[in-house]
């Protein structure tokens, strides 16, 4: 049974990474989630993205959702910020892909190269 | 949209980019009558009865760059099982969007992951009271339930955003689907969707 004793552990947690990474402070991942998004899939591209984040102990990435974005024949898209980095706007996604790019690109800093529809410099 | 639950995610969309503080969705079966209905109450900014009226139009929208198909979407899957969407908006006031759909209808699309689209529902908006109750129809007992206010205070400072969070109060809600016997929720697999259904075509 979840209880909320579980959020007051998830509180300590959370201070207590919030601490360790503050050197990586501002990753964040957009998620584009307008009528298209939803329509192709945007939903299970979020959820898939924070059960992987939630895998590797990257919980400090923050998911935010934002609005259609005018490509609507390339969602499920997603924009990773990463800080001091151009932002990679990555399309045609999936479950399976937006786990990828946790591993690859979040975790490791590798651009997954055959998704990427953008990058947007400075 | 292949499921309801996508619908849903979709109208609880406009009800955030309307400035509302609180959300409800409420799902509720009729076994006597066949019907389901879905509800996203809101008390955002209200439509004009003008406005009102003409929603249902795709090129009628309120955002820039954007066509207007999420409401016309959703009356187009009510209607084709026989049932309606209906809209009450008050300028000021808020919005209901309630759509009721045949529930034995071959085209009804599945529920589908309700738990997935009430999570990102919840954590869309930090400080939004969001409430989520299914049930039958004409009957006390709620089958699941979530409300934000109860948490907020366990969580203090740490956003309700935050990952770990968002996967607790899924799995809250997800324990609580199992238990229930509401059409559509029992014949799909709201478990651990993403890694075994890759995307349809």
């Amino acid at each position: 049974m979840k209880s909320l004793e579980e959020l007051k552990k998830i509180r300590e947690k959370a201070k207590e990474n919030l601490r360790l990474r503050e050197a990586a402070e501002g990753t964040q991942i957009q998620v584009s989630m307008g009528t298209c998004g939803i329509a192709a899939g945007a939903r299970d591209v979020m959820m898939a993205l924070m059960d992987e984040l939630a895998k590797r102990q990257r919980t400090d990435v923050v998911v935010t959702q934002t609005g259609c974005a005018g490509l609507c024949d390339k969602e499920p898209v997603i924009t990773v910020k990463l800080t001091g980095e151009s932002d990679v706007v990555y399309g045609d996604l999936n479950a399976e892909r937006a786990r990828e790019i946790v591993a690859n690109h979040i975790v490791n800093g590798q651009i997954v190269s055959n998704y990427v529809l953008q990058v947007k410099e400075g | 949209m292949k499921e309801i639950a996508e619908h849903v995610l979709d109208i609880v969309q406009n009800s955030i980019f309307a400035g509302a503080k609180a959300i409800e969705v409420l799902i509720c079966e009729d076994r006597d009558q066949d019907l389901l209905t879905v509800e996203v109450i809101d008390d955002g900014c209200g439509m004009s009865p003008e406005l009102a009226a003409s929603v249902l139009d795709p090129f009628v929208s309120t955002r820039k760059k954007r066509t207007g198909l999420g409401l016309p979407l959703l009356s187009q899957t009510a209607h084709q099982t026989g049932g309606e969407m209906t809209i009450d908006s008050e300028l000021g006031v808020g919005t209901t969007v309630r759509a009721v759909l045949k529930n034995s209808h071959i085209d009804r699309p599945p529920l589908g992951s309700i738990v997935d689209s009430m999570v990102l529902s919840i954590t869309d908006g930090a400080d939004l009271v969001f409430t989520h109750q299914a049930r039958f129809c004409g009957e006390a007992k709620t089958l699941a339930a979530f409300d934000t206010r109860a948490i907020r205070p366990e969580l203090g400072d740490v956003p309700i955003t935050h990952v770990d969070v968002i996967l607790w109060v899924r799995g809250f809600l997800e324990e609580q689907y199992r238990e229930t016997t509401i059409e559509g929720v029992t014949d799909h697999e709201v478990v651990g969707r993403t890694e075994e259904n890759p995307r349809e075509g």
